[in-house]
């Protein structure tokens, strides 16, 4: 996989669209699904992927010896999409309270189940979310977790044990055990 | 965390939607403007090398996607900044090291070489003043000694 993912990528580099188009199919949708969870946002998600394909294009230094091109191109959309929090935090401050201020049994009755969870996860710090998203929705180790947010893996694993351990207070009452018959 | 883990359950009902048909196109349009050869070392400019797998750290250190902003069709590369630009934004890193030991460096130059001498204190004395106007000497033998008592 890793030899044909960087087969492609030369040939896109010396302009041959075709190679281009099957490795951003091959790519674009964990990329674009990395980048919607990190900044909930379709559009945002949209521009980061559009970068980071564009990134990969020209010079941007793919080495398949060290790692899949999946995990690469997650480190380029991980730093477009801290570029763009660090952005949006100057505008912002308020990112954390959006589910702490909230009655979560009241979200649950009023809200979808998985709007509830995006939200809990939105609300987590951008190092744990990253962390999080990377490991339950992308079913990437913690090595490979560790090589794209260029931390060790004792500090990726304390990461997601903070995440769980916010995400099942907040999340407390789509957790609690169901009365028999009643979970769907 | 194993598979029956509530939370596990719980987080897998947040799906992400699919990428749009019309992030394709743009992605396409982006891939001819940046080969197209007017648009080449535009990009070229735009985008240095980061070195290692690591990209995140190395794009971040090396700056490499700072000046990049989104655009609708990825039509960025005809818009190369100009060589004054690209001076004026121009970033060098330094580690701190280096330039703590420059700056000690020049510290200790200044000290030695360049810093100017303090002046040399003056020893308080006396200060001899001679006027010599009309002086004439006395012609051997024709001085005379005369006693004011009388």
């Amino acid at each position: 996989v890793e030899d044909v993912d960087a087969d492609l990528l030369a040939r896109a580099r010396l302009g041959d669209e075709a190679a281009f188009l099957t490795l951003y199919r091959r790519h674009r949708t964990p990329a674009f699904r990395f980048a919607y969870r990190l900044t909930s946002s379709s559009a945002a998600a949209e521009d980061i992927v559009q970068e980071c394909f564009l990134a990969l294009l020209d010079r941007a230094a793919f080495d398949a010896k060290q790692g899949s091109l999946r995990t690469y191109l997650f480190g380029i959309v991980r730093h477009l999409a801290w570029k763009r929090s660090r952005l949006l935090e100057r505008e912002t401050e308020e990112i954390d309270d959006r589910v702490d201020g909230a009655d979560p049994l009241r979200e649950v009755l009023e809200s979808e189940r998985a709007g509830v969870v995006e939200r809990a996860v939105a609300a987590l710090p951008l190092l744990q979310r990253e962390a999080l998203i990377l490991f339950e929705y992308e079913d990437l180790s913690l090595e490979e977790i560790a090589g794209i947010t260029g931390a060790d893996v004792g500090a990726v694993k304390a990461r997601l044990f903070r995440a769980r351990e916010a995400l099942r207070r907040r999340l407390a009452p789509l957790l609690a055990p169901c009365p028999e018959g009643s979970c769907g | 965390m194993s598979e029956n883990d509530p939370l596990r359950a719980a987080l897998r009902a947040w799906t992400a939607p699919e990428p749009s048909a019309a992030l394709d196109e743009r992605v396409r349009a982006g891939f001819r403007a940046a080969r197209a050869p007017s648009a080449a070392g535009a990009l070229d400019s735009l985008r240095p090398a980061p070195v290692g797998f690591r990209a995140a750290r190395a794009l971040s250190a090396a700056g490499a996607l700072d000046s990049l902003r989104p655009a609708p069709v990825g039509l960025r590369a005809a818009r190369a900044p100009s060589a004054w630009m690209r001076f004026w934004r121009a970033r060098v890193s330094v580690p701190v090291p280096a330039l703590a030991a420059v700056l000690l460096l020049v510290a200790v130059v200044w000290l030695v070489e360049i810093r100017p001498a303090p002046p040399a204190l003056r020893q308080p004395g006396l200060v001899t003043r001679l006027e010599a106007t009309g002086f004439q000497p006395l012609p051997d033998g024709v001085a005379l000694v005369e006693d004011v008592r009388q």
